[in-house]
C-alpha cells in the first residue's frame, strides 16, 4: 500500500516535470493542427498565404453568421490578405475560457478583453500574456490610433505600455452620471427634478426623497429606487461619491478624487455613513423593496415599469438637450416616459479605457496582420455595420416611422458590436440611427458626448495598476465580508447605526487595513517613477 | 529452497496467463484513467506555488510560506462556520437520502402491476435531469416574495408574505429538502436494480418459514444489499468536506446567494467561490481542494479499514 | 381481518408513491407553464401552474436566436449515444475484472481508480493535456472522452459484478470457454438491470454536459444542445448584469423574454432524455436467472 502510493507519487511528479518541460520548451506550441478548421477556402490563390485570425469574443449563437462572414471574409481578404474567423464564447463562460487559455499557452490571435467581469485586462497584460501594441498602433493603425484620446490610451497602459486597442463607443467614455425621474409621475405630484442638477448625491438623495413618499402615496403599487443584492449605489458607484477605485472597485481602497493623494478605505467614510442612514429611511417608510437585500435580479421590476427614481449615465440630460424621448430602463418611453438630469462631475475614469478593447495574444504568429485587423474593423464602415447589423433589407430594415427594426429569425450580432471596434465615427457612419427626429436627436446627443470626451477630468489613477499579489488572503477573506454585508447595509435592511461599526469590525480583523497600506505603498511607488 | 522455488515460478507463470485475459479487459479503463486523471494530477502541485502561465507549473516558484495558499481559508472568521454547515448538511443528505432511496426502491419491489411500477419510478426519476439553475427557478417561482406561488396563497388567504430569502431558519430544511428531492430518484433506482439481481429464491425459502413481508425485508433484502450500500456511503465519506457532497452548486444557486442566508447556506466551497470569484487565483483554489481530498480520503481510508475488519466482502479495496 | 390489513398496507404504498410522484411532476408543470407564459403577465401576475396568459412567444425567441438547433440535436444524440455505449464497455470490462479473485493487485486497483476521485489536478493541466497533447480540442471525441470512465459507476458497476455467483464462471469455465468470452456471454447478460440503470445515469450526463463544449468546441457545427441553449441563455443573463458596458443593449434587453425563454429551453433541453427512460424501463425489471445469485 506504501509502497503503491510512492510509486503513484514519484509517477505524478515525472509527468509533471515532463508537462512543465514541455511547456517551457515551446511556450506558444501553435502547432495545433486540428485547431482551425478551413471551411471555405478562397478561390483565387494569392501569392502571399492567406492569414488566418481567430477572434474570441463574448457572444451568444448567431444565425446565418455563415452568409455574413463569407461577405465580410471577401473584403477582409481583399483588403489586408486575412480571414476572420469569430469564436463565440458566451458571457457566463468567457472569462474562464479565457483564462484558462491564456494560463495554458493555447493558441489565438485578438480577443475581446475588459477589466471587469473576471476577464483581468491588467493581470493578464501583466503577465505578459498580451503583445504589446505601442510602436504598432502608430504605424498599422493610424486612424484607429488618432480617434481615440489619449487619456484613454493611458488607461490600456501597463508599466507605460499599450497592451489593448480601445474600442471607443459612439455614447463617450467620459462619464457623468446622473439621475432619471418618471416624467408623469414628476408632474403629476409637482416635484421640480430640474433643481436636482448638479447636486451632491448625499443632497439629491434627500431631496428626492419626500417625493418619493408622495408619489408612492398615490401608486402604491410602485417601487422608489431600486436595490438589489448584486448591485450597491454605494460600492458599485464611486463617481456618485467623487471617488475613484485604486485597482478593482469591490474590495475597500479608494481615493477621494479632491483628495488624491491618499487612499481610504470607502466604507468609512462619512458618505458611507450618511448613505446607509437614508436607505434606512427609505427602507422604514417602504420606497425600497423590502426585500432588496437578497433579491438579485431586478429585471422583473423594470420591465414592469415599476421604478420611479434610478441612478443612470445618460447624459446630455433632458435639460441640456431637452426633447430626447427617453423611457426608464428596460422599458419605452411610451410606456415610462422618463426626465434625467446629471449630477457628477465628467471624469474619464481609470478603467474607461479598459472598458471594451481588443487585445492581441503575445504568442500569436500574426501580430501585425491582427493590428491591420483591427484598423480595418474600425475604419471600414461598410464591413463594420455588416459584421454588427447584417445587411439592409434582409437582416435590419427601417419601419414606416423610419425607425431602425431587426428582422426576427435573421442574422443578428446580440447587440455585441462595442466588444469588436469603435463604432464612434465623426460622421455618423457606423451605426443606423432611425430616420425620423429621434434618430437626428440621438446624433446629435452623440456629438455633444464627443466634445465632453475632451474636454473632461482625467482620473489621476489612469495607467495604474494594482498588483493583489501581497495581500491575496486579506483580499480573499474582505471579499467574503463585503459580499454578505454591503447587500443589507446597502438596500437598508438593517439598521446601519450598529450594522455599519460591524461591518468596519469585520473588515479590520479581514485584514482590510493591509490591503490599504499595500494600496497606498503601491500607488506612491508608481506616481514617484 | 530450489524445490520450493520452482512450483512458486510456475505457479506465478500460470496465475499471470490466468489474470492476462482481465488485464486485456481492464487496460482501456485503466490506461483512460492513467492518462487523463494521473498526468493532470500534477497541478496540485500548483497548491503550494505562485503559479504564472508563463512558467508552466513546475517551473513557477514555491508559495514562501509554503502553505500560503491555504492561509486564507484558516484565517476567515467563518471557517468555522461553514465547516459545521459542510459536515451538518451532508450528513442530513447522507442519512435522508440513504434511508429515503431504500424505503422508496424496497416499496417499489411491493408493486406488483407493471404499468404503475414503471410510472413511479419514472416520476421520481424526473429531478434527477434537471440543473440545478432550473430547479433554483422552480425553487424561485414558489418562494419569490411577491410573484411567488406560496406567498400567493398566503396572501390571498389574508396571510403575511414571508421573506423566504431574508430568513435563514427555513434554510436548514429547504436546502436538505431540496437536496433529497433532486437525488431521491437516482439513488431509489440503483437500489432497485440491486433489488432485481437478487434471487427470487430467498423470497420463496423465507415465505415457506413463514416470514412476513418485513421479516423477508429485514432477514434478505437489507443484508444483500448491505455491500452497495457500503460502497455508496463510502464514496460519500470521502467528499464529506465537500459542501453538497461534491455537487455544492445548489448551495450556492438555491439560496440566490443571498447574503442574509450565508449563516445556514454557507459551505466550504460556497465560500471559497465567493472569496476567490474577484482574484481567480487558481493557487488559492486548489489549495483548498487539495485540503478537502485529504481530509476526505483519511476519512475513507478508515471507514474502509473498520468495514474491512468487520466485513471484508463489503470494503472498497 | 388479514386480507384487509394487506389491502391497506397496498393502498399506503400507492398513495406514498402517488404523493412523491406529485412531488417530482408539479414543478415540472411549473417549468412548462412558466415557458409558455407571456413575459408580461409572469412580471405582473407572478407565477402560475396555468398560465394566465398563453403565448408561445419564449419557443419562438429560443428558435429564431438559436439557428442551428437541429444540428445540435444531432451532435447531442450521438455523443450520448456513443459516448454511453462506450462507457459501458469500458466500464463493466474494467469493473468486473476488478472482482474476480484471480487478478492479484484488483485491490491497489482499485485504490488506483478511486483515487483521483478526490484528487485532481484542476483545469489547468487538463485542459493543456487535451488540447496540445491530445490534440481533442474541436473535436467531437472530446466530447464523448471526458466522461468514459467513471471511477464511481466503476465502483457501483464492481458491486453489482460481485452478487453473481461465482460458480456460474468457474462451471463456464470447465466448459471451455475462455475468460473474455464468460465476460460477455455470462456476466454481462446477467447485468441488464444495472447496465441499464448505469446507462441512464451516464446518457443523463452526456446528455445535460455543456461545459466541455464551452471549453474544447469552437466551431459551431460542433456545438451541443445543452451549449447552444446555455449560451442563449447564458447571454441574456450576461448582457443583463453588464448592460452598463453597452448602452445600445439596454433598451435591446427590455424586449427580450428572459425568465420564458429560460423556461422554454429547459423543455427542449430535457424533453428528448426523458423519452430514453421508457425505452429503458423494461431491462430494469428483468432480474438474474435462478441460482445465479451468490449463495
Amino acid at each position: 500500500m506504501r509502497k503503491f502510493s510512492m510509486m503513484l507519487i514519484n509517477l505524478t511528479l515525472l509527468l509533471t516535470m515532463i508537462l512543465s518541460g514541455c511547456s517551457k520548451a515551446t511556450p506558444n506550441a501553435n502547432g495545433d493542427p486540428t485547431a482551425t478548421p478551413t471551411e471555405t477556402k478562397t478561390p483565387e490563390k494569392e501569392k502571399e498565404k492567406l492569414v488566418e485570425l481567430n477572434f474570441y469574443m463574448m457572444n451568444g449563437p448567431v444565425n446565418e453568421s455563415d452568409r455574413i462572414m463569407k461577405k465580410a471574409n471577401e473584403i477582409i481578404g481583399e483588403k489586408i490578405n486575412a480571414k476572420l474567423n469569430f469564436i463565440n464564447v458566451d458571457g457566463g463562460t468567457y472569462a474562464d475560457k479565457m483564462n484558462l487559455m491564456i494560463n495554458s499557452g493555447d493558441d489565438w490571435d485578438l480577443a475581446f478583453t475588459a477589466f471587469w467581469g473576471g476577464i483581468n485586462f491588467f493581470e493578464n497584460a501583466a503577465k505578459g500574456a498580451y503583445a504589446d501594441l505601442t510602436d504598432l498602433l502608430p504605424k498599422l493603425a493610424p486612424e484607429t490610433y488618432a480617434r481615440v484620446p489619449q487619456g484613454l490610451w493611458d488607461g490600456v497602459k501597463v508599466d507605460g505600455k499599450i497592451y489593448a486597442s480601445v474600442n471607443y463607443q459612439q455614447w463617450g467614455v467620459a462619464k457623468r452620471n446622473g439621475f432619471y425621474f418618471r416624467e408623469d409621475i414628476a408632474n403629476e405630484v409637482g416635484f421640480d427634478w430640474k433643481a436636482v442638477k448638479g447636486k451632491p448625491t448625499i443632497e439629491a438623495l434627500q431631496m428626492v426623497g419626500p417625493f418619493l413618499g408622495d408619489a408612492l402615496a398615490k401608486h402604491p403599487d410602485m417601487i422608489g429606487w431600486e436595490t438589489s443584492s448584486n448591485y450597491s449605489f454605494f460600492a458599485n458607484e464611486p463617481l456618485y461619491w467623487d471617488m475613484e477605485p485604486v485597482g478593482d472597485m469591490t474590495t475597500p481602497g479608494w481615493i477621494n478624487l479632491n483628495t488624491p493623494d491618499k487612499v481610504i478605505n470607502q466604507f468609512e467614510t462619512p458618505e458611507f455613513v450618511q448613505y446607509a442612514e437614508i436607505m434606512r429611511d427609505w427602507y422604514n417608510k417602504g420606497y425600497v423593496r423590502k426585500d432588496g437585500a437578497t433579491v438579485k435580479d431586478t429585471t422583473p421590476d423594470r420591465k414592469a415599469g415599476k421604478i420611479i427614481f434610478a441612478a443612470g449615465y445618460g447624459w446630455p440630460d433632458s435639460i441640456d438637450l431637452p426633447g430626447q424621448e427617453m423611457g426608464m430602463s428596460m422599458t419605452e418611453h411610451k410606456n415610462a416616459p422618463a426626465v434625467s438630469v446629471s449630477t457628477t462631475r465628467t471624469l474619464i475614469s481609470a478603467g474607461a479605457g479598459s472598458n471594451a478593447a481588443v487585445a492581441v495574444n503575445s504568442g500569436s504568429k500574426h501580430i501585425e496582420k491582427a493590428v491591420q485587423l483591427i484598423e480595418l474593423l474600425n475604419t471600414d464602415d461598410d464591413l463594420y455595420k455588416l459584421i454588427t447589423l447584417g445587411e439592409k433589407d434582409v437582416d435590419y430594415t427601417f419601419d414606416e416611422a423610419g425607425n431602425f427594426t431587426n428582422i426576427e429569425g435573421k442574422y443578428n450580432f446580440n447587440w455585441n458590436d462595442w466588444q469588436i471596434g469603435q463604432s464612434y465615427s465623426p460622421t455618423f457612419n457606423r451605426a443606423e440611427y432611425s430616420k425620423n427626429a429621434a434618430g437626428e436627436k440621438g446624433k446629435e446627443a452623440m456629438s455633444i458626448v464627443y466634445e465632453n470626451d475632451k474636454t473632461a477630468d482625467v482620473s489621476p489613477l489612469s495607467g495604474f495598476v494594482f498588483d493583489p499579489t501581497p495581500v491575496k488572503t486579506q483580499i480573499a477573506n474582505v471579499s467574503s465580508v463585503t459580499t454578505e454585508m454591503i447587500p443589507a447595509i446597502s438596500s437598508g435592511s438593517i439598521d446601519p447605526t450598529t450594522a455599519v461599526s460591524k461591518l468596519l469590525e469585520r473588515l479590520k480583523n479581514a485584514g482590510v487595513d493591509d490591503i490599504i497600506k499595500e494600496k497606498q505603498a503601491q500607488y506612491d511607488a508608481w506616481r514617484n517613477k | 529452497m530450489k524445490l520450493i522455488a520452482k512450483p512458486i515460478y510456475n505457479r506465478t507463470l500460470r496465475s499471470a496467463r490466468n489474470q492476462f485475459p482481465f488485464y486485456l479487459m481492464m487496460s482501456p479503463g485503466l490506461l483512460f484513467i492513467a492518462v487523463m486523471c494521473y498526468i493532470p494530477m500534477g497541478g496540485v502541485l500548483i497548491a503550494f506555488k505562485d503559479y504564472k502561465a508563463r512558467d508552466g507549473i513546475w517551473g513557477s516558484a514555491w508559495m514562501d510560506p509554503l502553505f500560503k495558499n491555504f492561509e486564507f481559508f484558516f484565517k476567515s472568521e467563518t471557517a468555522k462556520i461553514v465547516t459545521f454547515n459542510t459536515l451538518f448538511y451532508n450528513i442530513v443528505e447522507m442519512v435522508t437520502v440513504t434511508l429515503g432511496a431504500l424505503v422508496l426502491a424496497i416499496l417499489l419491489s411491493e408493486v406488483k402491476n407493471k404499468f404503475l411500477s414503471a410510472t413511479y419510478k419514472g416520476s421520481i426519476l424526473l429531478p434527477v435531469f434537471l440543473s440545478w439553475i432550473v430547479v433554483q427557478y422552480i425553487v424561485f417561482g414558489m418562494l419569490s416574495v411577491d410573484r411567488g406561488i406560496v406567498n400567493n396563497i398566503i396572501t390571498s388567504n389574508g396571510g403575511e408574505a414571508i421573506h423566504w430569502y431574508s430568513d435563514p431558519s427555513y434554510w436548514r430544511y429547504i436546502l436538505p429538502f431540496a437536496y433529497l428531492w433532486k437525488n431521491i430518484g437516482y439513488y431509489s433506482v440503483l437500489y432497485v436494480a440491486a433489488i432485481a439481481g437478487i434471487s427470487t429464491d430467498y423470497y420463496e425459502a423465507a415465505q415457506l418459514d413463514g416470514a412476513s413481508k418485513w421479516q423477508q425485508v429485514k432477514y434478505v433484502t437489507l443484508p444483500l444489499l448491505k455491500p452497495i450500500i457500503i460502497v455508496l456511503c463510502l464514496l460519500w465519506v470521502g467528499k464529506l468536506f465537500n459542501g453538497g457532497l461534491g455537487d455544492w452548486n445548489g448551495f450556492y444557486t438555491l439560496s440566490n446567494d443571498s447574503g442574509a442566508l450565508y449563516g445556514a447556506t454557507d459551505v466550504i466551497d460556497t465560500l471559497v467561490f465567493r472569496s476567490l470569484k474577484k482574484l481567480n487565483d487558481y493557487g488559492m483554489s486548489s489549495a483548498i481542494g487539495l485540503y478537502q481530498a485529504v481530509v476526505g480520503f483519511v476519512l475513507v481510508l478508515i471507514s474502509n479499514y473498520i468495514i474491512k475488519k468487520t466485513d471484508p466482502d463489503s470494503a472498497l479495496f | 381481518m388479514v386480507v384487509n390489513k394487506f389491502h391497506l398496507s397496498k393502498v399506503m404504498i400507492h398513495l406514498i408513491f402517488i404523493i412523491s410522484a406529485l412531488a417530482c411532476i408539479v414543478p415540472l408543470l411549473l417549468v412548462v407553464s412558466i415557458s409558455f407564459t407571456s413575459e408580461k403577465s409572469l412580471m405582473v401576475d407572478g407565477y402560475h401552474l396555468i398560465p394566465e396568459v398563453f403565448d408561445f412567444s419564449s419557443y419562438r425567441y429560443v428558435f429564431s436566436g438559436a439557428g442551428s438547433i437541429t444540428n445540435a440535436y444531432g451532435v447531442t444524440i450521438f455523443v450520448t449515444a456513443v459516448g454511453t455505449l462506450l462507457h459501458l464497455f469500458v466500464t463493466s470490462m474494467l469493473s468486473y475484472s476488478l472482482t474476480r479473485p484471480e487478478v492479484t493487485f484488483r485491490n491497489a486497483l482499485t485504490l488506483f481508480v478511486y483515487f483521483p476521485v478526490l484528487f485532481n489536478g484542476g483545469l489547468v493541466p487538463s485542459y493543456i493535456l487535451i488540447t496540445r497533447y491530445l490534440h481533442l480540442k474541436n473535436t467531437i471525441w472530446v466530447l464523448i472522452v471526458v466522461y468514459l470512465v467513471s471511477a464511481i459507476n466503476v465502483l457501483i458497476m464492481k458491486n453489482f459484478f460481485k452478487s453473481i455467483s461465482n460458480s456460474l464462471f468457474e462451471s463456464a469455465r470447465i466448459d471451455g470457454s475462455g475468460e473474455i468470452r464468460t465476460f460477455f456471454s455470462i456476466a454481462l447478460p446477467l447485468s441488464k438491470p444495472s447496465l441499464a440503470t448505469i446507462g441512464l445515469f451516464t446518457a443523463i450526463s452526456y446528455w445535460n454536459d455543456w461545459m466541455t463544449t464551452a471549453l474544447y468546441i469552437e466551431t459551431p457545427k460542433l456545438y451541443t444542445l445543452q451549449y447552444l441553449l446555455q449560451s442563449l441563455m447564458n447571454n441574456i443573463g450576461y448582457l443583463q448584469a453588464n448592460a452598463a458596458a453597452s448602452k445600445s443593449i439596454e433598451a435591446a434587453i427590455g424586449m427580450l423574454p428572459s425568465e420564458g425563454a429560460r423556461m422554454a429551453t429547459c423543455v427542449l433541453a430535457i424533453g428528448p432524455i426523458i423519452l430514453l427512460y421508457p425505452f429503458l424501463q423494461k431491462y430494469f425489471e428483468k432480474g438474474l436467472t435462478i441460482g445465479a445469485v451468490k449463495e
